[in-house]
């Protein structure tokens, strides 16, 4: 078994915001603030906050848009999302050009063309112990409002992350990141990085894996994925922060055929790169199932003992020779 | 009853006295006066008449030569004692065979200055003007960066050191003090300056007062009034003999109301002029940069030897601080008790005038793989002075990785050998076999209580390993490379074959050489 621990650290450390991390935070944190400007929204309550994957700290690299969760702790059940929705649309036009403002469905993409990343923004208002987004279908242009708890996922992440460890670090995290960085190698759009990080989540909860790497870990929960997701087609996936609800998806019936096919495959890599005994060989077996970064670098690396092509680099000499001639007894 | 050797020197002086009898010469029983024949350039043969004394110093040193007249107009100017002897000989000329012991080879040396005074001394650049200064000597060394005044000339702050032993001129103008005001002192910013002047190509030496005046052409009269009103203490006069730059630096007074002159012993504090004493191969190892592992007793002295040939690039690394039991054979003395050990070596090295810029200290050993290569891989050389194995077979690892060079250096058998192994072998080469301890020897010691094991080994072997580790780098650093893998030295006899004698012993050379 060659589990290659040290270098799936550095896989994990491949896949890693950097630099957009600094960006998501700064562009966030602008946003913010134009929305707080708004004496309307102000009169609301307005208290946004992050959410998404770079929020559950499972983003990977390259994080191309960060969500905004909009929550309106005043408003009551009077209001009305269309008016919420335009209430969003004056005060994000109030701090930026109206090319940078872009309508959506639910929610607001606002491009910060210099980061190469796009806010979205999605007003909220309470209800109960969960919240209520706008949604406006393309039939009758009319809004009505949305169930969901994406705060929920938070809490839900942390824990998870808090209950799976691995020498007493959270293992679930790291894991999410790995499923999204294959998916993202293996699939086209859909389903998407939110949709496999549930599963992830899935098989965590309901297998409990027990492993002694990453490696194990990642193995074991791809199996589990390539499982259960021709259920999951069928059946849709259980929306973990709401109790009898699915995740909607945009994916079609030929993107779950395709992926059903595709995780079937990475599964069986995965296995077949943690039983390969070489190093070497496994190494080239996890690059093709982690591919390559967004700069077009392999996430998984080649260990410095091993060749490109999965053979061993001939080493021209051993510790076991190293020493002084002089013999015992020197000083200086 | 006269003792042999003083009748040997007696012997020989009463040779010279023969001799130069016979070729005229009148004797009082002091001095010897009679005639010597030379040539002028343009007047032709003259005879000279000299004075000649023997002192007490010959045969070993020349006698004094003085001239009476030169028998036709001559000019005197150079290479002419402070008591009017003719320079003859420098100490370069060789005693076993002392031409001024012939007393026909010694008339010839005097004929030949007295021709060359005539020509006034052509190609001659011999820049010690301050010798023919008609003064008394000031007591202070006073101190120049002479790349530092390079295009600085008038007025110059000075300072003196606490025990007035030095006296240095700084690279900082300053105006020219004005005029003192009657019955108002000199302020004190006006004070001890120096006054930086170039004279250009002098062709007759400065004497006296009058004549440095004279040299010092439109600047004499403001010259002249800051010495008399106490402003300047001294004058540093550059010139030129031939291509060769001097600087003539005397100190100035006011005496009985008029300007005085001492003469003063100058030197040139400038790196330039410190690493002329470097070596020949200084230039060449000036860039290399060489990494000292272990800067205990054999590292620091490698590291002060390496920095003194030339290497001014040094990375020292060591972890331990300087006890007061390190200090008798450390390269650091006691007032560096308690710094790291390489604050301390890098403190000796800053003693020396020499730019530290390039010298780093890490306070730390070498024992990550990773480390040590990146050591190697940034470094001419690695110095392995640990005689640690863990950091010796890290390090030796590390230079084989690299092929880049390591030279480890230890002393054995309680100083009785030292010992360098260079890294990598090169084609077949091989180190020597090991040096097999001695279990007859005593010790080890420690210090009170659970202090580390101390080795009896001597200050003076630590040197000589040092010595030898600074030759193997340096065969490196200039890329010479004629040195063996091991060098090993039998500083004392031991009882075995081969170090049964003082000896160096070295290993096969190998087939490439």
């Amino acid at each position: 078994m060659a589990t290659l621990s040290s270098y799936f650290r550095e896989a994990l450390k491949n896949i890693e915001p950097g630099e957009d991390a600094d960006h998501a935070r700064d562009a966030h944190a602008e946003v913010r603030n134009v929305l707080q400007q708004s004496q309307d929204l102000r009169a609301l309550g307005i208290n946004p906050v992050l959410i998404g994957s770079y929020k559950r700290n499972v983003s990977i690299r390259r994080v191309k848009d960060v969500d905004v969760f909009g929550r309106l702790d005043a408003a009551d059940d009077t209001l009305r999302p269309g008016y919420a929705l335009e209430l969003f649309h004056d005060a994000l036009l109030g701090g930026y050009d109206k090319n940078r403002v872009h309508t959506q469905h639910r929610s607001f993409k606002v491009d910060f063309p210099d980061y190469d990343l796009t806010v979205d923004v999605v007003p909220a208002r309470r209800a109960g112990d969960n919240w209520e987004i706008p949604k406006k279908t393309d039939q009758d242009n009319r809004a009505s409002w949305i169930e969901t708890n994406p705060l929920r996922l938070n809490e839900l992440t942390t824990q998870a992350n808090t209950d799976f460890t691995l020498n007493g670090k959270g293992i679930y995290v790291p894991t999410v990141k790995l499923v999204r960085q294959i998916r993202r190698t293996w699939l086209g759009d859909q389903p998407g990085g939110l949709f496999f990080e549930l599963m992830t989540y899935g098989a965590f909860r309901d297998n409990e894996p027990q492993g002694g790497s990453q490696a194990e870990y990642l193995t074991l929960v791809l199996e589990q994925i390539a499982d259960v997701l021709p259920n999951v087609a069928e059946d849709g996936l259980d929306d973990p922060t709401l109790d009898g609800k699915k995740i909607a998806t945009r994916a079609t019936e030929e993107d779950f055929k395709i992926a059903i096919k595709k995780f079937d495959e990475a599964s069986e890599l995965a296995r077949e790169a943690l039983d390969e005994d070489d190093d070497c060989q496994a190494a080239v077996l996890w690059q093709r199932l982690l591919g390559e970064t967004t700069e077009d670098e392999q996430v998984f690396p080649t260990p410095e003992y091993c060749n490109a092509d999965g053979t061993r680099r001939a080493t021209a000499t051993t510790v076991k020779g190293a020493g002084s001639p002089a013999g015992t007894g020197r000083y200086a | 009853m006269t003792e042999p050797h003083l009748r040997e020197l007696a012997a020989a002086r009463a040779e010279l006295r023969r001799r130069l009898g016979a070729l005229g010469f009148a004797d009082d029983g002091e001095v010897l006066r009679g005639p010597v024949v030379w040539t002028h350039p343009t007047t032709g043969i003259a005879t000279a008449t000299i004075d000649v004394t023997i002192l007490d110093r010959y045969p070993f040193g020349p006698p004094r030569v003085q001239l009476v007249e030169a028998g036709t107009e001559l000019d005197v100017t150079f290479h002419v004692e402070d008591n009017g002897a003719l320079c003859l000989w420098d100490n370069t000329e060789p005693v076993n065979d002392a031409p001024w012991t012939d007393s026909e080879r010694l008339l010839e040396r005097v004929a030949g200055w007295l021709t060359k005074t005539a020509q006034g001394w052509p190609d001659d650049d011999d820049t010690d003007l301050e010798r023919y200064i008609d003064a008394d000597v000031d007591a202070r060394l006073v101190m120049y960066d002479d790349a530092e005044l390079a295009g600085l000339g008038g007025c110059l702050s000075t300072k003196t050191d606490e025990r007035e032993t030095t006296i240095t001129v700084l690279p900082e103008p300053r105006g020219v003090p004005p005029q003192q005001r009657p019955k108002k002192g000199v302020q004190r910013s006006a004070k001890h300056l120096a006054w930086l002047a170039d004279l250009g190509n002098v062709t007759r030496p400065l004497t006296r007062w009058d004549e440095v005046e004279s040299a010092l052409g439109a600047d004499a009269a403001t010259v002249r009034r800051l010495v008399m009103q106490g402003s300047l203490e001294l004058l540093m006069l550059r010139y030129r003999r031939g291509r060769r730059p001097g600087i003539l630096v005397l100190a100035t007074a006011k005496l009985d109301g008029k300007p005085i002159l001492r003469r003063c012993e100058a030197a040139d504090s400038s790196e330039a002029s410190r690493r002329l004493r470097s070596g020949a191969i200084s230039a060449q190892v000036a860039d290399r940069k060489v990494a000292i592992v272990g800067c205990g007793a054999v590292g620091s002295f490698t590291a002060d030897m390496l920095f003194r040939d030339g290497v001014s690039h040094l990375d020292l690394r060591d972890p331990q601080k300087l006890r007061p039991g390190n200090v008798i054979r450390h390269l650091a003395g006691d007032i560096y008790v308690g710094l790291p050990k390489v604050a301390a070596t890098k403190a000796c090295l800053s003693a020396t005038g020499l730019d530290v810029t390039h010298v780093d200290t890490h306070v730390t050993s070498v024992t990550d793989p990773t480390a040590a290569i990146t050591l190697l891989q940034t470094h001419d050389v690695v110095v392995d002075a640990t005689a640690d194995e863990r950091a010796t077979a890290v390090l030796r690892w590390a230079a084989e990785q690299t092929q880049r060079p390591l030279v480890s250096v230890a002393v054995m058998r309680d100083g009785g050998v030292a010992r360098v192994d260079r890294f990598p072998l090169r084609f077949d080469e091989r180190h020597r076999p090991p040096v097999t301890p001695r279990d007859d020897l005593p010790g080890p010691y420690r210090e009170r209580g659970c202090g580390d094991i101390v080795s009896p080994t001597p200050p003076s072997a630590v040197v000589a390993a040092a010595e030898l580790a600074t030759q193997v780098s340096l065969d490196e650093l200039t890329n010479d490379r004629r040195l063996p893998a091991t060098v090993l030295r039998v500083l004392r006899p031991q009882p075995d074959a081969p170090y049964d004698t003082l000896r160096t012993l070295t290993s096969d050379p190998g087939s490439d050489r």
